[in-house]
């Protein structure tokens, strides 16, 4: 066979049978985790996709690997690598890294053959294509499409087009994707794929050999040893593959062996829904690529009543002539006389249904032939295990794998595997669906495993601000379950493409003030023993330091804000009276309000009270004149707070015991505040710049109603400033109802409590009574193996994640490529490091 | 159990059209002896009949006995056989043309040492093709978004040869405020054009 397309243009293409093809490029339906009312929209949105489709019509699924090159395209996207050069550094590690997992996408492609209409029509098709063929027979220079019959074919597509659900999101295929896809046919297995073109990459026009040549070899008979005797090369191989190479190719590229399997036989009695979407089978295999084609003919219901009438017929003489035969003869007739029945039922109660006859490909291919039929035997089996029938026709190799080529017209050995079924019943099998997670592009933060062929993961915290989305996120998991790497790797992309990062460290270890002196000039806070003044009046301008430290010593001193001492507070905080009676900071405001000067009524007990705290050494961070202020916009700024006495639950639910908290707790309760105010300061100071609040053990924070009003705040108004806020927490309750539904990025590490791992799985949004969910959240994600507690190194971080757009999957979180960075990321004290294995 | 649960049989209704055809009577209404049988049965015997039948001096002796016996047998033997074979529902001639094809495949270059006809399902080339042609859909945006700007101004139009206005272009110069020229890219962006560059073909 020859290649059948002549000519492209916009998103079609002109092949020499006459039949002119339009090609899109479709989204899949997020599926996975799904629930299963969402599994049956997904089922009704491909009930009208295949009732959209006129006549025939073909439907791939792509595996194309993601090079290395993609991954880290997708990862630079909008960040300007000179300004950044950590980013480029991490970029250029990831190029590395990141082949050791080989991740892939499934790209989604609709090809439809345009009806030619009128006899005139359909004449002046056929002497084009004729014409073109006769012209390359001959050498002469082919004649090109004219603009109007490019006109009038998009036009064509445009309306078939416009009846497919939006929810598809079918773009028209460039000729660049067209090229890629031929591409891709003739290279499977050799893992060598670009990305994919997008739909601004056009080429421009050419002349032709736009679709490069190939060698077709069924049963790689090339490949024969050499002669040794005179009957040996006259023996054929026999073989169930073809082998595809490109002779004029000047790179020294391996040949694709590649083995075409079609579905022959499907599961007796049917199928149960959900369970049926068996193309999505081809992801079940982590190391090999498995394309599908489903060549449809879809007929409308009378034209189908018809055939059902002929078929009634059939039977009827049948019967007649099997009259008399054992009973399984006409047992056979009974499950045809019932399907048929059951069929043309179907039809005449649907006005809408439609008859769809469907034929399944798969192909597989790898370097070497051995191993791509060893990869077809995997596909074949894990295929039989479910009761689907894979044959791979010996002889009918090539035909097999020109069906799968959009442009060629459906052969006779594609009719002969052919299937027949309602448009309801072929829709549950799912051809389009996906597991994706995450943003199209931003760091590459995981790999998708929710299925076995992995995918990669982008977090673009930057970008979903940029699309009006929260993008804040929260994380849950036990103590060793990876959340707070989970943590610092997000950290990490945030610093390195540009933004700051604010945190709250609470370790002892000082965790995070560890990763952030190695990943920035980062500026380090103890609390107890500070090297920085954290006095708002002294970091930032008076109108907003003014409202920070009233809300501040409110807290702090437990007055309320219309009493004498709030208003006096007000007061001497306003700007106004500021600039008549200059005071550098807290220490300085304390001496003025005991001073003769201060004449503001209450202002003298205000500052009794207030140096109360000031004589304190934990409360120097605040009232010490001496210290240098914050430098408030370092790339990263760690408040360590492992010293500061917080009160007990208890106490501050009753509210004697509140009443009666000793001097430390209460300054640590309102240093909490603090931070969180000093952290919306400035997270929301510049909305040209990324900004992220990061709180680990955020329940020390969550517990004062302060704590809940700021981290609501960074959710709902973060987007407008390019602030987010990441919250860490081994239980996933995050302060309120609200506040947890409004996290819409969630993270979720492994729990074995049962009950801890119930309540994640809910917030996730997935059913937590299903135990086989929470049998893989509690066993079966980073498990712990052995007496020492211990995780498989290839099993850490795994876990789930819930984006934005609501599609939940399995992850493993990725640590940084750079050394020095994954270093920095990993908990693991160092003693305990010898217990890792190599 | 709540709707949310409710599961649905998926069928396959090739069945219900693509009855298995078998011939148990004679057209006047006889019961086939030994029947029903399949259309490649009743092929294949009927085939080996005709050749027998063509064949007959070959064969064809004294005895009666021996020649029914011989002729019954090797009709039956075949129909029989072909019975057994099980192609797992696909057409007898499909899998008969595929084996032909497996069979007479052959290398071409040991073909030609051998001084032997090529055979159709000898490696073989897909010659290049598939011409681009432009989407006038881009020069009609590219219309679209350059007239406003073109009436709008007073600057000379030049028309170029197939009479578009085209406005003559002119390198803007270097000020002392200028940002300095960028440093050269890194190996990652050099990797990334790259990629780019191959794309774009």
């Amino acid at each position: 066979m020859e290649q059948p397309t002549l000519s492209m243009a916009a998103n079609i293409r002109w092949t020499k049978s006459g039949v002119v093809w339009a090609d899109y490029v479709l989204s899949g339906m997020d599926y996975g985790y799904r629930p299963n009312v969402d599994k049956r929209t997904a089922r009704t949105l491909h009930t009208m996709l295949v009732r959209a489709l006129p006549g025939e019509s073909m439907l791939m699924g792509i595996a194309s690997s993601l090079s290395a090159e993609a991954v880290v395209a997708r990862m630079t996207e909008g960040v300007d690598l000179d300004v950044h050069t950590d980013w480029a550094i991490e970029c250029e590690a990831t190029l590395d890294t990141i082949e050791l997992y080989r991740p892939g996408q499934r790209v989604f492609y609709l090809s439809i053959p345009l009806t030619t209409t009128g006899l005139a029509g359909q004449a002046k098709a056929a002497t084009h294509a004729a014409w073109s063929s006769l012209s390359d027979f001959i050498g002469l220079p082919r004649t090109s499409v004219s603009e109007d019959e490019v006109r009038a074919r998009i036009r064509q597509a445009d309306l078939i087009i416009a009846d497919i659900p939006a929810v598809f999101e079918a773009r028209p295929a460039t000729p660049a994707q067209m090229v890629w896809l031929w591409q891709h046919s003739m290279s499977r297995g050799l893992h060598v794929d670009r990305d994919m073109p997008g739909a601004s990459s056009t080429p421009s026009p050419k002349s032709g050999a736009a679709l490069a040549p190939a060698r077709l070899d069924e049963g790689a008979q090339s490949d024969r040893d050499e002669p040794t005797s005179w009957w040996r090369p006259k023996v054929p191989t026999f073989s169930r593959v073809l082998k595809i190479d490109q002779p004029y190719d000047i790179d020294d590229r391996p040949a694709s062996y590649q083995v075409i399997l079609a579905l022959s036989d499907m599961p007796s009695g049917g199928v149960l829904f959900p369970g049926s979407e068996f193309f999505s089978l081809a992801d079940d295999f982590g190391d090999i690529d498995v394309d599908f084609v489903a060549r449809l003919k879809v007929t409308a219901g009378a034209d189908v009543m018809r055939a059902n009438k002929r078929a009634l017929e059939n039977l009827k003489e049948q019967y007649e002539q099997r009259e008399g035969a054992l009973a399984g003869g006409q047992g056979a007739l009974d499950i045809a006389a019932s399907a048929l029945t059951e069929y043309s039922s179907l039809l005449e109660t649907n006005r809408d249904e439609v008859e769809v006859a469907w034929t399944a490909l798969f192909a597989v291919g790898a370097s070497t032939e051995e191993q791509a039929l060893a990869d077809a035997q995997t596909v074949k089996k894990s295929f039989e295990h479910q009761d689907y029938k894979l044959v791979a026709p010996l002889g009918f190799q090539e035909d097999l794998w020109w069906a799968m080529i959009p442009g060629v017209p459906t052969s006779k050995i594609v009719r002969e595997f052919g299937h027949i079924t309602t448009s309801t019943h072929f829709a549950a099998y799912m051809p389009f669906t996906r597991n994706d997670l995450g943003d199209s592009s931003g760091p590459l933060l995981a790999l998708n495993i929710t299925a076995a062929r992995i995918g990669a993961v982008f977090n673009d915290i930057l970008g979903k601000s940029l699309r009006d989305q929260s993008s804040s996120w929260a994380v849950t998991g036990e103590l060793g379950s990876g959340k707070s790497v989970t943590m610092k790797v997000i950290a990490g992309h945030v610093v390195d493409c540009g933004g700051q990062v604010i945190g709250i460290d609470q370790s002892d270890l000082g965790e995070y003030a560890n990763w952030a002196r190695a990943v920035t000039d980062a500026v380090i806070v103890d609390l107890v023993e500070p090297d920085y003044s954290t006095d708002p009046l002294r970091i930032f301008p008076p109108n907003i330091a003014a409202e920070m430290t009233q809300s501040v010593m409110l807290a702090l001193l437990r007055i309320q804000p219309t009493s004498t001492h709030g208003r006096a507070l007000a007061k001497v905080l306003e700007p106004s009276y500021r600039a008549n009676h200059p005071y550098a900071g807290l220490g300085e405001l304390t001496e003025h309000l005991l001073s003769a000067d201060c004449l503001i009524a209450g202002a003298h007990d205000l500052g009794e009270e207030m140096n109360v705290y000031a004589r304190l050494s934990y409360a120097a961070a605040l009232f010490a004149k001496d210290l240098p202020a914050l430098p408030i916009t370092a790339p990263a700024i760690i408040f360590r707070t492992h010293r500061v006495e917080l009160p007990t639950q208890l106490q501050t639910e009753k509210q004697h015991l509140y009443d009666n908290l000793p001097l430390e707790k209460r300054f640590g309760h309102a240093v909490y505040t603090l931070i969180a105010k000093i952290a919306r300061g400035q997270c929301f100071a510049d909305a040209d710049q990324m900004a992220l609040f990061l709180v680990d053990e955020a329940h020390h924070l969550l517990n004062a109603d302060d704590g809940i009003d700021i981290i609501e705040d960074f959710v709902l108004q973060g987007r407008k400033s390019s602030a987010a806020v990441g919250l860490g927490d081994q239980d996933c309750a995050f302060g309120t109802p609200k506040l947890r539904g409004l996290i819409k990025t969630r993270f979720v590490h492994r729990h074995t409590d049962e009950g801890l791992a119930k309540r994640a799985i809910e917030w996730l949004g997935l059913d937590p009574e299903n135990r086989d969910l929470v049998k893989e959240l509690t066993e079966q994600t980073a498990p712990v193996t052995g007496q020492d507690g211990y995780v498989e190194p290839h099993r850490r971080g795994e876990g789930y994640m819930r984006d934005g757009g609501g599609n939940v999957g399995r992850i493993k979180t990725l640590l940084p490529a750079t050394e020095s960075r994954r270093e920095a990321a990993l908990t693991t004290p160092k003693d305990n490091k010898k217990l890792v294995k190599a | 159990m709540n709707d949310d649960n409710n599961v649905e049989v998926i069928k396959d209704f090739t069945t219900a059209r693509n009855i298995p055809q078998l011939i148990g009577r004679t057209p006047d209404g006889k019961k086939l002896p030994f029947g029903p049988y399949t259309v490649p049965q009743a092929v294949s015997g009927a085939a080996v009949g005709a050749v027998l039948w063509l064949l007959h001096p070959l064969w064809l002796g004294d005895s009666i006995t021996w020649n029914v016996g011989f002729f019954v047998a090797c009709c039956g033997g075949t129909v029989f056989v072909v019975g057994k074979l099980r192609l797992a529902g696909r057409s007898p001639a499909s899998v008969a043309q595929g084996v032909k094809k497996a069979v007479f495949a052959s290398p071409e270059a040991k073909l030609k040492i051998n001084g032997k006809r090529v055979n159709i399902r000898a490696p073989h080339l897909v010659h290049a093709g598939g011409y681009i042609t432009a989407d006038p859909r881009i020069e009609d945006q590219l219309v679209a978004a350059v007239e406003p700007e073109a009436s709008s101004e007073s600057v000379p139009v030049a028309h170029n040869a197939v009479g578009t206005p085209s406005r003559p272009q002119e390198l803007p110069a270097l000020s002392p405020n200028d940002p300095a020229p960028r440093p050269g890219r890194s190996s990652v962006k050099e990797l990334l054009a790259l990629a780019n560059a191959g794309n774009s073909e």
